[in-house]
Protein backbone atom coordinates (compact mmCIF):
# COMPACT_ATOMS: atom_id res chain seq x y z
CA UNK A 1 0.00 0.00 0.00
CA UNK A 2 1.74 3.71 -0.78
CA UNK A 3 1.11 6.55 0.79
CA UNK A 4 -1.49 8.02 -1.55
CA UNK A 5 -3.28 4.89 -0.52
CA UNK A 6 -3.78 5.93 2.72
CA UNK A 7 -7.17 8.00 3.91
CA UNK A 8 -5.95 11.51 4.61
CA UNK A 9 -7.16 11.74 7.82
CA UNK A 10 -4.89 8.46 8.77
CA UNK A 11 -2.22 10.01 7.04
CA UNK A 12 -3.07 13.67 8.40
CA UNK A 13 -2.59 12.50 12.22
CA UNK A 14 0.64 9.96 10.75
CA UNK A 15 2.06 12.74 9.80
CA UNK A 16 1.35 15.28 12.94
CA UNK A 17 2.37 12.27 15.82
CA UNK A 18 5.51 11.20 13.81
CA UNK A 19 6.73 14.89 13.80
CA UNK A 20 7.97 14.12 17.01
CA UNK A 21 7.99 17.81 18.02
CA UNK A 22 5.43 19.73 19.73
CA UNK A 23 3.27 21.21 16.75
CA UNK A 24 -0.10 23.08 16.14
CA UNK A 25 -2.01 25.17 13.61
CA UNK A 26 -4.00 28.12 13.95
CA UNK A 27 -6.90 29.50 11.42
CA UNK A 28 -6.63 32.94 10.47
CA UNK A 29 -9.27 34.13 13.91
CA UNK A 30 -5.93 32.00 16.05
CA UNK A 31 -8.62 28.96 16.30
CA UNK A 32 -6.38 25.64 17.11
CA UNK A 33 -7.64 22.99 14.92
CA UNK A 34 -4.82 20.93 14.82
CA UNK A 35 -2.52 19.57 18.09
CA UNK A 36 -0.24 16.58 18.46
CA UNK A 37 0.68 14.98 21.57
CA UNK A 38 4.04 16.25 21.90
CA UNK A 39 2.05 19.44 21.98
CA UNK A 40 0.00 17.87 24.72
CA UNK A 41 3.07 17.17 26.56
CA UNK A 42 4.71 20.33 26.23
CA UNK A 43 1.97 22.72 27.44
CA UNK A 44 0.48 20.18 29.80
CA UNK A 45 -3.08 20.44 28.04
CA UNK A 46 -4.81 17.32 26.46
CA UNK A 47 -5.84 17.81 22.76
CA UNK A 48 -9.43 18.18 23.60
CA UNK A 49 -9.52 20.78 25.99
CA UNK A 50 -7.44 23.14 23.10
CA UNK A 51 -8.73 22.03 19.93
CA UNK A 52 -11.44 24.39 18.73
CA UNK A 53 -10.33 27.05 21.20
CA UNK A 54 -9.08 30.48 20.03
CA UNK A 55 -5.04 30.82 21.54
CA UNK A 56 -5.33 33.67 22.92
CA UNK A 57 -8.03 32.47 25.55
CA UNK A 58 -6.06 29.54 26.44
CA UNK A 59 -2.88 31.71 26.69
CA UNK A 60 -4.19 35.40 27.12
CA UNK A 61 -1.16 36.75 28.10
CA UNK A 62 0.44 35.86 25.39
CA UNK A 63 -1.10 38.64 23.75
CA UNK A 64 0.93 41.15 25.09
CA UNK A 65 4.10 38.97 25.17
CA UNK A 66 6.82 39.20 22.67
CA UNK A 67 5.55 36.00 21.56
CA UNK A 68 2.27 37.06 20.29
CA UNK A 69 4.23 40.21 18.41
CA UNK A 70 6.23 37.17 16.32
CA UNK A 71 2.86 35.21 15.97
CA UNK A 72 0.78 38.13 14.71
CA UNK A 73 3.79 39.38 12.64
CA UNK A 74 4.00 36.00 11.18
CA UNK A 75 0.45 35.62 10.41
CA UNK A 76 0.43 39.43 8.69
CA UNK A 77 3.40 38.64 6.89
CA UNK A 78 2.38 35.24 5.59
CA UNK A 79 6.28 34.25 5.53
CA UNK A 80 8.33 31.30 7.87
CA UNK A 81 9.49 32.62 10.75
CA UNK A 82 12.57 30.64 12.59
CA UNK A 83 13.87 31.76 16.20
CA UNK A 84 14.29 30.76 19.21
CA UNK A 85 12.29 32.05 22.62
CA UNK A 86 11.20 31.18 26.03
CA UNK A 87 7.88 29.35 25.60
CA UNK A 88 5.06 30.01 27.63
CA UNK A 89 5.50 27.20 30.23
CA UNK A 90 9.10 27.47 30.56
CA UNK A 91 11.55 26.07 28.63
CA UNK A 92 13.69 27.20 26.04
CA UNK A 93 12.46 26.83 22.43
CA UNK A 94 13.01 26.93 18.66
CA UNK A 95 10.35 27.98 17.23
CA UNK A 96 9.13 27.56 13.25
CA UNK A 97 6.21 29.38 12.58
CA UNK A 98 4.94 29.11 8.73
CA UNK A 99 1.95 29.80 6.62
CA UNK A 100 -0.58 26.81 6.53
CA UNK A 101 -3.67 27.68 4.53
CA UNK A 102 -5.15 30.97 6.14
CA UNK A 103 -3.35 30.51 9.45
CA UNK A 104 -0.43 29.58 11.16
CA UNK A 105 1.44 26.32 11.70
CA UNK A 106 4.16 25.89 14.35
CA UNK A 107 6.48 23.72 15.24
CA UNK A 108 8.35 24.12 18.54
CA UNK A 109 11.75 22.32 19.34
CA UNK A 110 12.25 22.49 23.32
CA UNK A 111 16.52 23.22 23.37
CA UNK A 112 16.38 23.64 27.16
CA UNK A 113 19.40 20.93 27.56
CA UNK A 114 21.16 23.02 25.18
CA UNK A 115 20.42 26.07 26.81
CA UNK A 116 21.09 24.47 30.37
CA UNK A 117 24.67 23.30 28.75
CA UNK A 118 25.82 26.10 27.77
CA UNK A 119 24.87 28.33 30.41
CA UNK A 120 26.81 25.77 32.64
CA UNK A 121 29.66 26.05 30.05
CA UNK A 122 29.76 29.86 30.11
CA UNK A 123 29.08 29.85 34.48
CA UNK A 124 31.83 27.69 34.75
CA UNK A 125 34.39 29.49 32.20
CA UNK A 126 33.39 32.98 34.21
CA UNK A 127 34.50 31.05 37.38
CA UNK A 128 37.67 30.28 35.79
CA UNK A 129 38.29 33.44 34.70
CA UNK A 130 37.51 34.97 37.91
CA UNK A 131 39.60 32.53 39.67
CA UNK A 132 42.66 32.99 37.59
CA UNK A 133 41.96 36.84 38.39
CA UNK A 134 41.99 36.17 41.51
CA UNK A 135 44.67 34.36 41.89
CA UNK A 136 46.65 36.56 39.52
CA UNK A 137 45.60 39.46 41.81
CA UNK A 138 46.55 37.18 45.01
CA UNK A 139 50.12 36.65 43.67
CA UNK A 140 50.85 40.25 42.49
CA UNK A 141 50.06 41.45 46.30
CA UNK A 142 51.56 38.98 48.71
CA UNK A 143 54.68 39.95 50.33
CA UNK A 144 55.67 36.13 49.50
CA UNK A 145 58.10 34.57 46.38
CA UNK A 146 55.64 32.37 44.92
CA UNK A 147 57.21 30.49 41.59
CA UNK A 148 55.67 27.46 39.91
CA UNK A 149 56.87 24.14 37.08
CA UNK A 150 54.88 22.25 35.11
CA UNK A 151 57.68 19.37 34.53
CA UNK A 152 58.82 17.60 36.72
CA UNK A 153 62.27 18.09 35.98
CA UNK A 154 61.36 21.94 37.44
CA UNK A 155 63.22 23.38 33.90
CA UNK A 156 61.76 26.15 33.52
CA UNK A 157 60.61 27.74 36.59
CA UNK A 158 58.09 30.84 36.55
CA UNK A 159 57.86 33.14 39.57
CA UNK A 160 55.22 36.21 40.13
CA UNK A 161 57.07 39.63 40.48
CA UNK A 162 57.98 39.50 44.07
CA UNK A 163 59.87 36.21 43.52
CA UNK A 164 61.49 37.69 40.78
CA UNK A 165 62.47 40.37 42.85
CA UNK A 166 63.68 38.78 45.52
CA UNK A 167 65.67 36.39 43.29
CA UNK A 168 66.53 40.01 41.71
CA UNK A 169 65.76 38.21 37.84
CA UNK A 170 63.65 40.12 35.43
CA UNK A 171 60.13 39.62 35.88
CA UNK A 172 59.38 36.92 33.54
CA UNK A 173 62.43 35.52 33.49
CA UNK A 174 63.04 31.33 34.08
CA UNK A 175 64.07 30.69 37.79
CA UNK A 176 64.98 27.39 37.03
CA UNK A 177 68.64 26.09 38.58
CA UNK A 178 68.07 23.22 36.49
CA UNK A 179 67.19 24.58 33.40
CA UNK A 180 69.34 24.85 30.07
CA UNK A 181 72.49 25.55 31.15
CA UNK A 182 73.08 28.92 29.34
CA UNK A 183 70.34 30.97 30.85
CA UNK A 184 70.71 29.94 34.09
CA UNK A 185 70.53 32.16 37.01
CA UNK A 186 73.82 32.96 39.11
CA UNK A 187 72.40 32.66 42.55
CA UNK A 188 72.89 29.47 44.75
CA UNK A 189 71.69 28.40 47.63
CA UNK A 190 72.87 27.14 51.37
CA UNK A 191 72.01 24.87 53.65
CA UNK A 192 73.86 24.92 57.32
CA UNK A 193 77.19 25.95 54.94
CA UNK A 194 76.88 23.19 52.51
CA UNK A 195 76.30 24.42 48.90
CA UNK A 196 72.49 22.56 47.74
CA UNK A 197 72.87 20.79 44.60
CA UNK A 198 70.23 22.39 42.21
CA UNK A 199 68.54 19.02 42.27
CA UNK A 200 67.98 18.85 45.85
CA UNK A 201 66.21 21.74 46.16
CA UNK A 202 62.33 21.78 47.11
CA UNK A 203 61.25 23.25 44.32
CA UNK A 204 62.87 20.30 41.90
CA UNK A 205 61.65 17.64 45.04
CA UNK A 206 58.27 18.93 44.98
CA UNK A 207 58.40 18.39 41.55
CA UNK A 208 59.35 14.80 42.16
CA UNK A 209 56.77 14.36 44.32
CA UNK A 210 58.70 14.50 47.68
CA UNK A 211 58.42 16.62 50.65
CA UNK A 212 59.63 19.59 51.08
CA UNK A 213 58.33 21.89 53.91
CA UNK A 214 59.60 25.07 55.73
CA UNK A 215 63.30 24.83 54.80
CA UNK A 216 65.52 27.39 55.85
CA UNK A 217 67.74 28.16 52.70
CA UNK A 218 70.29 30.92 52.12
CA UNK A 219 70.30 32.64 48.91
CA UNK A 220 73.92 33.52 48.03
CA UNK A 221 73.95 36.19 44.95
CA UNK A 222 77.06 36.30 42.68
CA UNK A 223 77.86 39.68 44.81
CA UNK A 224 78.12 38.03 47.87
CA UNK A 225 74.84 38.95 49.31
CA UNK A 226 72.78 36.61 50.95
CA UNK A 227 69.30 36.73 52.23
CA UNK A 228 67.62 33.73 54.53
CA UNK A 229 64.77 32.13 53.14
CA UNK A 230 61.57 29.80 54.61
CA UNK A 231 60.64 28.17 51.48
CA UNK A 232 57.68 25.72 51.22
CA UNK A 233 57.15 23.54 47.79
CA UNK A 234 54.54 21.23 47.21
CA UNK A 235 53.19 18.95 44.26
CA UNK A 236 50.59 19.86 42.01
CA UNK A 237 48.47 16.54 41.05
CA UNK A 238 45.75 16.37 38.42
CA UNK A 239 42.55 15.14 39.86
CA UNK A 240 43.54 11.31 39.09
CA UNK A 241 46.63 11.97 41.31
CA UNK A 242 49.12 11.99 38.34
CA UNK A 243 52.13 14.67 39.36
CA UNK A 244 51.15 17.95 36.85
CA UNK A 245 54.25 20.17 38.09
CA UNK A 246 55.28 21.77 41.76
CA UNK A 247 54.56 25.31 43.45
CA UNK A 248 56.63 26.85 45.87
CA UNK A 249 56.23 29.74 48.52
CA UNK A 250 59.25 31.55 49.71
CA UNK A 251 59.44 34.35 52.47
CA UNK A 252 62.56 35.95 53.54
CA UNK A 253 63.30 36.03 57.13
CA UNK A 254 66.55 37.57 56.56
CA UNK A 255 65.73 40.48 59.23
CA UNK A 256 64.05 37.97 61.60
CA UNK A 257 67.12 36.15 61.65
CA UNK A 258 69.51 39.17 61.81
CA UNK A 259 67.28 40.26 64.62
CA UNK A 260 67.29 36.87 66.59
CA UNK A 261 70.90 36.70 65.70
CA UNK A 262 70.74 40.07 67.78
CA UNK A 263 68.87 39.49 70.45
CA UNK A 264 71.46 36.48 70.90
CA UNK A 265 73.87 38.97 71.25
CA UNK A 266 72.99 40.83 74.04
CA UNK A 267 71.60 37.73 75.97
CA UNK A 268 75.17 36.92 75.66
CA UNK A 269 76.36 40.01 76.69
CA UNK A 270 73.14 40.27 79.66
CA UNK A 271 75.17 37.01 80.55
CA UNK A 272 78.47 38.09 81.08
CA UNK A 273 77.65 41.19 82.58
CA UNK A 274 75.36 39.29 85.35
CA UNK A 275 78.93 36.75 85.83
CA UNK A 276 81.07 39.70 86.01
CA UNK A 277 78.86 41.69 88.65
CA UNK A 278 78.54 38.78 90.59
CA UNK A 279 82.10 38.06 90.60
CA UNK A 280 82.71 41.64 91.45
CA UNK A 281 80.14 41.17 94.35
CA UNK A 282 81.84 37.87 95.44
CA UNK A 283 85.11 40.05 95.53
CA UNK A 284 84.08 42.51 97.69
CA UNK A 285 82.34 40.09 100.14
CA UNK A 286 85.45 38.32 100.52
CA UNK A 287 87.59 41.28 100.94
CA UNK A 288 85.35 42.31 103.38
CA UNK A 289 84.51 40.21 105.46
CA UNK A 290 88.18 39.02 105.53
CA UNK A 291 89.17 42.43 107.08
CA UNK A 292 86.44 43.31 109.44
CA UNK A 293 86.49 41.57 113.06
CA UNK A 294 82.84 42.48 113.98
CA UNK A 295 80.43 41.07 111.91
CA UNK A 296 78.24 43.83 112.22
CA UNK A 297 80.93 46.28 110.88
CA UNK A 298 81.40 43.70 108.09
CA UNK A 299 77.61 43.50 107.74
CA UNK A 300 77.39 47.12 106.98
CA UNK A 301 80.51 47.80 105.19
CA UNK A 302 79.94 45.23 102.53
CA UNK A 303 75.91 46.73 102.48
CA UNK A 304 77.39 50.15 101.87
CA UNK A 305 79.86 48.77 98.77
CA UNK A 306 76.96 46.56 97.61
CA UNK A 307 74.91 49.48 97.64
CA UNK A 308 77.40 51.68 95.89
CA UNK A 309 77.77 48.94 93.12
CA UNK A 310 74.11 49.06 92.49
CA UNK A 311 73.99 52.85 92.25
CA UNK A 312 76.69 52.93 89.43
CA UNK A 313 74.64 50.31 87.81
CA UNK A 314 71.51 52.67 87.89
CA UNK A 315 73.65 55.36 86.07
CA UNK A 316 74.76 53.35 83.50
CA UNK A 317 71.87 51.96 82.75
CA UNK A 318 70.15 55.36 82.77
CA UNK A 319 72.92 55.64 79.36
CA UNK A 320 72.76 52.09 78.18
CA UNK A 321 75.81 51.28 79.52
CA UNK A 322 77.66 53.42 77.01
CA UNK A 323 78.41 56.29 78.98
CA UNK A 324 78.29 57.87 82.62
CA UNK A 325 77.62 61.30 83.69
CA UNK A 326 80.56 62.12 85.83
CA UNK A 327 78.49 64.48 87.61
CA UNK A 328 75.81 61.39 88.39
CA UNK A 329 78.58 59.46 89.33
CA UNK A 330 79.97 61.42 91.87
CA UNK A 331 76.05 62.65 93.20
CA UNK A 332 75.46 59.49 94.02
CA UNK A 333 77.75 58.16 95.50
CA UNK A 334 78.16 61.24 97.99
CA UNK A 335 74.31 61.53 98.20
CA UNK A 336 73.96 58.62 101.41
CA UNK A 337 76.22 60.85 103.07
CA UNK A 338 75.77 64.43 101.85
CA UNK A 339 71.89 63.60 103.94
CA UNK A 340 70.19 67.20 104.35
CA UNK A 341 72.51 69.50 104.86
CA UNK A 342 74.08 70.27 101.46
CA UNK A 343 76.83 72.38 102.98
CA UNK A 344 79.34 69.01 103.68
CA UNK A 345 80.24 68.93 99.52
CA UNK A 346 81.22 71.48 97.61
CA UNK A 347 81.49 69.68 94.01
CA UNK A 348 82.68 71.44 91.47
CA UNK A 349 83.92 70.75 87.82
CA UNK A 350 82.71 70.43 84.06
CA UNK A 351 80.43 67.52 83.38
CA UNK A 352 81.64 65.19 81.28
CA UNK A 353 80.63 61.53 79.97
CA UNK A 354 83.05 58.78 81.53
CA UNK A 355 82.92 55.30 79.86
CA UNK A 356 80.98 52.60 81.91
CA UNK A 357 84.35 51.11 83.24
CA UNK A 358 85.49 54.43 84.35
CA UNK A 359 81.75 54.75 85.99
CA UNK A 360 82.19 52.15 87.82
CA UNK A 361 85.78 52.25 89.44
CA UNK A 362 84.96 55.85 90.19
CA UNK A 363 81.62 55.26 92.24
CA UNK A 364 83.35 52.46 94.20
CA UNK A 365 86.20 54.73 94.74
CA UNK A 366 84.04 57.65 96.12
CA UNK A 367 82.35 55.45 98.38
CA UNK A 368 85.15 54.37 100.10
CA UNK A 369 86.41 57.91 99.98
CA UNK A 370 82.89 58.91 101.98
CA UNK A 371 82.79 56.12 104.36
CA UNK A 372 86.28 56.55 105.77
CA UNK A 373 85.40 60.31 106.14
CA UNK A 374 82.65 59.38 107.89
CA UNK A 375 84.55 57.12 110.01
CA UNK A 376 87.97 58.50 110.75
CA UNK A 377 87.91 61.88 108.52
CA UNK A 378 86.13 65.30 107.92
CA UNK A 379 82.53 63.93 107.99
CA UNK A 380 83.28 62.53 111.68
CA UNK A 381 82.93 66.04 112.44
CA UNK A 382 79.95 68.41 112.38
CA UNK A 383 82.05 71.38 110.93
CA UNK A 384 84.18 68.99 108.43
CA UNK A 385 83.74 69.57 104.41
CA UNK A 386 84.65 68.11 101.83
CA UNK A 387 85.67 69.32 98.44
CA UNK A 388 85.71 67.54 95.40
CA UNK A 389 87.07 69.46 92.27
CA UNK A 390 87.94 68.56 88.84
CA UNK A 391 89.25 69.52 85.55
CA UNK A 392 89.88 68.47 82.04
CA UNK A 393 93.30 69.05 80.83
CA UNK A 394 95.15 68.50 78.00
CA UNK A 395 98.54 67.43 77.47
CA UNK A 396 100.11 66.30 74.38
CA UNK A 397 96.44 66.15 72.61
CA UNK A 398 95.07 64.20 74.82
CA UNK A 399 92.52 64.47 77.35
CA UNK A 400 93.40 64.06 80.97
CA UNK A 401 90.64 64.08 84.13
CA UNK A 402 92.67 65.52 87.19
CA UNK A 403 90.47 65.37 90.07
CA UNK A 404 90.86 66.01 93.56
CA UNK A 405 88.88 65.11 96.68
CA UNK A 406 90.23 67.55 99.53
CA UNK A 407 88.76 66.77 103.24
CA UNK A 408 88.87 70.01 105.69
CA UNK A 409 88.18 70.49 109.07
CA UNK A 410 88.43 66.97 110.36
CA UNK A 411 90.25 65.21 113.15
CA UNK A 412 93.83 65.40 112.77
CA UNK A 413 94.62 62.06 110.43
CA UNK A 414 97.43 59.67 110.56
CA UNK A 415 98.49 57.19 108.36
CA UNK A 416 96.26 54.33 109.02
CA UNK A 417 97.92 51.43 110.93
CA UNK A 418 96.54 48.60 108.07
CA UNK A 419 95.40 48.44 104.51
CA UNK A 420 92.33 47.39 104.12
CA UNK A 421 89.67 46.68 100.97
CA UNK A 422 88.98 51.15 100.36
CA UNK A 423 92.92 52.13 100.73
CA UNK A 424 93.42 48.97 98.37
CA UNK A 425 90.62 49.48 95.81
CA UNK A 426 91.81 53.44 95.95
CA UNK A 427 95.38 52.87 95.02
CA UNK A 428 95.65 49.29 93.05
CA UNK A 429 92.13 49.04 91.53
CA UNK A 430 91.60 52.78 90.55
CA UNK A 431 94.97 53.26 88.70
CA UNK A 432 94.22 49.95 87.18
CA UNK A 433 90.68 50.80 85.67
CA UNK A 434 91.73 54.69 84.94
CA UNK A 435 95.07 53.41 83.57
CA UNK A 436 96.45 56.88 85.38
CA UNK A 437 97.63 57.43 88.85
CA UNK A 438 95.60 58.07 92.32
CA UNK A 439 97.54 59.85 95.26
CA UNK A 440 96.25 59.18 98.80
CA UNK A 441 97.49 61.58 101.26
CA UNK A 442 96.96 60.94 104.68
CA UNK A 443 97.76 64.92 105.09
CA UNK A 444 97.64 66.67 109.03
CA UNK A 445 94.19 68.95 107.73
CA UNK A 446 92.44 65.86 106.13
CA UNK A 447 92.75 63.12 103.64
CA UNK A 448 93.93 64.19 99.92
CA UNK A 449 92.85 61.66 97.27
CA UNK A 450 94.24 62.57 93.44
CA UNK A 451 93.37 61.19 90.83
CA UNK A 452 94.60 62.03 87.51
CA UNK A 453 93.82 59.76 84.04
CA UNK A 454 93.55 59.97 80.60
CA UNK A 455 90.25 59.88 79.32
CA UNK A 456 88.95 58.84 75.96
CA UNK A 457 88.04 61.36 72.78
CA UNK A 458 84.67 62.19 71.80
CA UNK A 459 84.91 59.82 69.23
CA UNK A 460 85.14 57.09 71.48
CA UNK A 461 82.53 58.12 74.38
CA UNK A 462 80.01 58.86 71.90
CA UNK A 463 78.41 56.07 70.62
CA UNK A 464 75.27 56.71 68.53
CA UNK A 465 72.23 55.53 70.59
CA UNK A 466 70.55 54.25 67.30
CA UNK A 467 73.45 51.91 66.27
CA UNK A 468 73.45 48.13 67.31
CA UNK A 469 76.96 47.88 68.12
CA UNK A 470 77.43 46.51 71.43
CA UNK A 471 80.24 48.35 73.79
CA UNK A 472 82.17 46.25 75.70
CA UNK A 473 81.46 45.47 79.33
CA UNK B 1 101.88 15.39 95.55
CA UNK B 2 99.74 18.75 93.77
CA UNK B 3 99.26 20.27 97.43
CA UNK B 4 102.20 20.94 97.69
CA UNK B 5 103.20 22.61 94.63
CA UNK B 6 103.67 26.38 94.91
CA UNK B 7 102.81 27.72 91.19
CA UNK B 8 103.90 30.97 90.12
CA UNK B 9 101.19 32.57 88.24
CA UNK B 10 100.29 35.11 86.00
CA UNK B 11 96.88 36.86 86.44
CA UNK B 12 95.04 38.22 83.55
CA UNK B 13 91.91 40.06 84.68
CA UNK B 14 90.53 43.42 83.52
CA UNK B 15 88.48 43.54 86.77
CA UNK B 16 90.15 45.14 89.52
CA UNK B 17 88.22 44.36 92.19
CA UNK B 18 87.91 40.78 91.20
CA UNK B 19 91.54 40.86 90.26
CA UNK B 20 92.30 41.52 94.09
CA UNK B 21 90.22 38.63 95.51
CA UNK B 22 91.87 35.95 92.77
CA UNK B 23 95.43 37.49 94.11
CA UNK B 24 94.19 37.19 97.55
CA UNK B 25 92.69 33.33 96.95
CA UNK B 26 96.02 32.76 94.89
CA UNK B 27 97.84 33.40 97.88
CA UNK B 28 95.60 31.71 100.18
CA UNK B 29 96.34 28.62 98.33
CA UNK B 30 99.95 28.90 99.02
CA UNK B 31 100.62 30.26 95.29
CA UNK B 32 102.53 33.32 93.90
CA UNK B 33 101.33 36.28 91.78
CA UNK B 34 104.40 36.22 89.52
CA UNK B 35 102.87 39.33 87.80
CA UNK B 36 99.26 40.69 87.14
CA UNK B 37 98.03 42.80 84.45
CA UNK B 38 94.52 44.31 82.93
CA UNK B 39 95.13 45.30 79.68
CA UNK B 40 95.52 43.61 76.32
CA UNK B 41 98.78 45.25 75.91
CA UNK B 42 99.98 44.81 79.65
CA UNK B 43 99.00 40.80 79.41
CA UNK B 44 101.01 40.23 75.60
CA UNK B 45 104.04 42.00 77.25
CA UNK B 46 103.92 39.93 80.44
CA UNK B 47 103.28 36.79 78.96
CA UNK B 48 106.23 37.14 76.62
CA UNK B 49 108.74 38.03 79.10
CA UNK B 50 107.79 36.89 83.05
CA UNK B 51 108.75 33.67 84.55
CA UNK B 52 105.67 31.96 85.42
CA UNK B 53 104.35 28.52 85.56
CA UNK B 54 100.68 28.85 84.42
CA UNK B 55 98.71 32.05 83.37
CA UNK B 56 94.96 32.54 84.74
CA UNK B 57 93.46 34.35 81.51
CA UNK B 58 90.50 36.34 81.39
CA UNK B 59 88.72 35.56 77.59
CA UNK B 60 87.49 38.92 77.91
CA UNK B 61 89.70 42.01 78.03
CA UNK B 62 87.60 45.17 77.95
CA UNK B 63 86.15 44.09 75.21
CA UNK B 64 88.53 42.45 73.13
CA UNK B 65 89.88 38.90 72.74
CA UNK B 66 92.82 37.98 74.49
CA UNK B 67 94.04 35.70 71.34
CA UNK B 68 97.30 37.20 70.83
CA UNK B 69 98.07 36.41 74.78
CA UNK B 70 97.20 32.57 73.97
CA UNK B 71 99.06 32.78 70.85
CA UNK B 72 102.22 33.38 73.28
CA UNK B 73 101.57 31.03 76.16
CA UNK B 74 100.94 28.52 73.42
CA UNK B 75 104.55 29.20 71.42
CA UNK B 76 105.99 29.57 75.08
CA UNK B 77 104.10 26.29 76.04
CA UNK B 78 103.24 27.31 78.62
CA UNK B 79 100.24 25.71 80.21
CA UNK B 80 96.90 28.63 81.12
CA UNK B 81 93.27 28.66 82.18
CA UNK B 82 90.73 30.52 80.67
CA UNK B 83 88.46 32.39 83.06
CA UNK B 84 85.36 33.93 81.57
CA UNK B 85 81.43 35.25 83.16
CA UNK B 86 79.98 33.12 80.08
CA UNK B 87 80.70 30.28 77.94
CA UNK B 88 81.65 32.26 74.90
CA UNK B 89 82.10 30.57 71.62
CA UNK B 90 85.66 29.02 71.79
CA UNK B 91 87.63 27.94 68.88
CA UNK B 92 87.53 24.32 68.34
CA UNK B 93 91.56 23.90 69.14
CA UNK B 94 90.68 25.98 72.34
CA UNK B 95 88.04 23.69 73.64
CA UNK B 96 90.44 21.14 75.97
CA UNK B 97 91.79 24.34 77.94
CA UNK B 98 90.39 24.18 80.74
CA UNK B 99 87.95 27.28 82.03
CA UNK B 100 87.26 28.78 84.99
CA UNK B 101 83.32 30.51 85.16
CA UNK B 102 83.04 33.26 87.32
CA UNK B 103 82.19 33.50 90.17
CA UNK B 104 83.89 30.39 91.63
CA UNK B 105 84.95 28.90 94.40
CA UNK B 106 88.21 28.72 96.50
CA UNK B 107 88.30 24.81 95.34
CA UNK B 108 87.47 25.40 91.71
CA UNK B 109 90.46 27.77 91.43
CA UNK B 110 92.90 25.18 92.66
CA UNK B 111 91.33 22.13 90.65
CA UNK B 112 91.70 24.26 87.18
CA UNK B 113 95.56 25.15 88.01
CA UNK B 114 96.40 21.85 88.76
CA UNK B 115 94.28 20.39 85.38
CA UNK B 116 95.87 22.67 83.50
CA UNK B 117 99.77 21.66 85.30
CA UNK B 118 99.01 18.32 84.65
CA UNK B 119 98.16 18.64 81.35
CA UNK B 120 101.13 20.44 80.25
CA UNK B 121 103.29 17.16 81.70
CA UNK B 122 101.40 14.51 79.96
Amino acid sequence: MTGAELNPEALLSGILEGIGQPFYAVDREWRIYLYNQDAARHFGQPASRMLGRRLWDMFPDDIHHERGRILRDAMERRTTVKGEAVSIVGPWVSYCLFPLGDGLGVILHDVSDRYRAEESRDEALGALHRRTAELEAVLEMIPTAVWFTYDPLARQIVTNRRAAELLRLPFGTNASLTGPQAKRPTFRFYKGGQQVPATDLPMQRAARGEEATDEVLELRFENGDRKILLVRAVTLRDAAGAIQGAVAAAADVTDRHRYEDHLRLLLDELNHRVKNTLAIVQSIAYQTLRSSGDPAEARQRFEGRLLALSKAHDVLTRERWQRASLRQVIDEAISPYAGTDSQRFEVSGPDLAVPPKHALALAMAFHELCANAVKHGALSRLTGTVGVDWRLEERDGARFLSLCWTERGGPLVGQPTRRGFGSRLLEHGLPQDLRGTVRLEFAAPGVICRIEAPMPGETETAIDPESNAIPPP
Amino acid sequence: MSTVTVLRVLLVEDESIVAMMVADLLEELGHVVAGAASTLEDAVVKAASLEFDVALLDLNLNGRQSKPVVAILQRRELPFVFTTGYGSAMTAELAEVPVLRKPFLIGDLQDVLQQAIKKEGR
